[in-house]
């Protein structure tokens, strides 16, 4: 974040050196640091947006502290042309497709836009639309109308704006994974790509191994996945039958289900699940659920303290908040120690 | 993650609430249209100038729960050094997003309301009135202050539960 890079022209990469495209591991590795620093950074915002508005408003303004705090540690290094404390971990640096040059300001400011406020205000919106189409609900439901084709409508209505979204993520996820060009969609679209800032040699490269694997196991998932929705179609029978107009209606019943835009995140099917009580039998059947989601462990991973949560509960949280939910201890995602 | 573990919360509180002698003072807990959503209805505890009385209870969960914490209010005007009067509103750390746990439940927090209505805090009050006679001491006030509220605005038994 300190150490601006230097003027463009001095420090663009010539036609004739170019420096090596990162790898997946090291963006990932970036990313994770960023993640924390966003959160530190959202805890002081906190604090200080509750001196002067009091604990009402933090309180029913969770997200929107969130997009400040991710607006503001990006509007301080990447807008400038600095490297976030991430980049500089893993000696990043942004370059554009073709990697032979740094990236323009409009694109910079057109990631950091996408990437901290436009989810947020596209969840907003959905959110609204949900709550509209349920009022409208409310005043009539005579035009409720029966036996239409399963087929095509039906396939529409069950595709719920999360489960979209979700496997969007764990597509390109996948192919970050395979590929590891972009890590983030809005990264993608702005066509921002990380060059090591040195020159790798083999055995840099071959410690940092790769991601490919991963890669393979979120597609067979979603493959998995979308099988099993076209085999849902087929052989069962809604609760009730839907018109594609009635969609609109339909999302009613899906409101509950609603959450925000996931953020990309590692979502590959549990390789332990504790529901087996086969596995880890040294784990007491008390305590085989997690305290977090309640469900028998899935990847079961210890903390410094030697609390056990699901791999996928206890990240998520600590990304945020790095202490353990049980006993407040510090914790970091990087010193959890996965079970096996 | 929220729905699943709501689903999860909501059959445990089925369990439970109001059957189980371990949660006297809840008399209700349950969603309403959606499992974001929830009302309760609370008794005030033994030995305490809330006894006899009963309160509503309106929960509304984040989407991020639970990573977030719930936000939790009274229905009904209750007078307490951190309730405030108006609006309901409760000052409690663990319905802050610093002290919350997702280890927590919706039960527990329920549970830590009952406790902070027999063990106010009057450094963080949001009723400044009654809070000043806790803090001079005068108990006898204090308990009438509240008692007065209650028997105001407080349910009684005849009154059924609130839904
Ligand atoms: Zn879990
Ligand atoms: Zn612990």
């Amino acid at each position: 974040m300190s150490e601006p890079l230097l003027s463009e022209s001095s420090n663009q990469p010539k036609e004739d050196q170019v420096l090596p495209f990162a790898d997946a591991p090291s963006i990932v590795r970036a990313h994770q640091k960023d993640s924390y620093f966003e959160s530190v950074i959202r805890s002081k915002l906190l604090e200080v947006t509750q001196i002067f508005t009091g604990q009402r408003f933090v309180h029913t303004h969770p997200e929107e502290l969130t997009v400040a705090a991710k607006a503001l540690y990006l509007a301080t290094t990447t807008l400038t042309g600095s490297r976030t404390l991430g980049e500089e971990y893993a000696d990043l640096f942004y370059v554009t497709r073709s990697g032979k040059k740094l990236p323009k300001l409009a694109q910079r400011i057109g990631f950091i836009l996408s990437y901290a406020i436009l989810p947020y205000l596209v969840t907003r919106l959905i959110r609204k639309y949900f709550k509209r189409s349920n009022v409208d609900e409310d005043d009539g439901d005579e035009d409720d109308q029966e036996g239409k084709p399963k087929t095509w409508s039906s396939f529409l209505s069950r595709l719920t704006y999360t489960s979209v979204i979700d496997s969007l993520m764990s597509l390109h996820l996948a192919i970050f994974y395979l590929k590891g060009s972009y890590y983030n969609i809005s990264k993608r679209l702005f066509g921002l790509r990380y060059s090591f800032g040195h020159t790798v040699n083999r055995n840099e490269a071959a410690s940092n191994g790769g991601y490919e694997l991963l890669g393979g196991l979120i597609l067979a998932q979603l493959a998995f996945k979308l099988s099993n929705l076209i085999k849902d179609i087929h052989f069962t029978k809604l609760p009730e039958p839907h018109t594609s107009t009635d969609q609109e209606k339909d999302s009613e019943h899906r409101r509950a289900q609603f959450s925000a835009i996931p953020h990309a995140h590692a979502s590959t099917a549990p390789r332990i699940d504790l529901s087996n009580e086969e596995l880890l039998p040294y784990i007491p059947s008390a305590s085989r659920n997690c305290m977090l989601c309640l469900d028998p462990m899935k990847d079961p991973c210890c903390a410094t303290c030697g609390h056990i949560f699901c791999w996928s509960c206890i990240s998520n949280w600590a990304r945020e908040n790095p202490e353990c939910p049980l006993c407040r201890q510090d914790l970091t995602e990087q010193a959890l120690l996965p079970l096996r | 993650m929220a729905t699943k573990r709501l689903m999860k919360e909501f059959s445990l509180v089925q369990k439970s609430i109001p059957s189980d002698s371990e949660y006297p003072n809840i008399l209700t807990l349950q969603p309403q249209d959606t499992l974001f959503q929830w009302k309760g209805t609370i008794s005030g505890p033994k030995d305490t100038p809330f006894e006899g009385y009963k309160w509503g209870l309106i929960i509304d969960i984040p989407h991020t729960y639970p990573s977030s914490p719930p936000s939790v209010k009274f229905a009904n005007k209750i007078c307490h050094p951190n309730v405030n009067f108006q609006t309901g509103e409760i000052c409690l750390n663990i319905l802050n997003q610093e002290h919350w746990s997702p280890a927590w439940n919706l039960i527990n927090v329920i549970v830590a309301i009952l406790q902070l209505l027999g063990n106010p805090e009057p450094l963080s009050p949001l009723n400044i009135d009654v809070s000043n006679l806790l803090k001079l001491g005068d108990m006898s006030a204090y308990d009438g202050l509240i008692k007065y509220y209650a028997v105001r605005y407080g349910l009684k038994d005849e009154d059924g539960i609130l839904d």
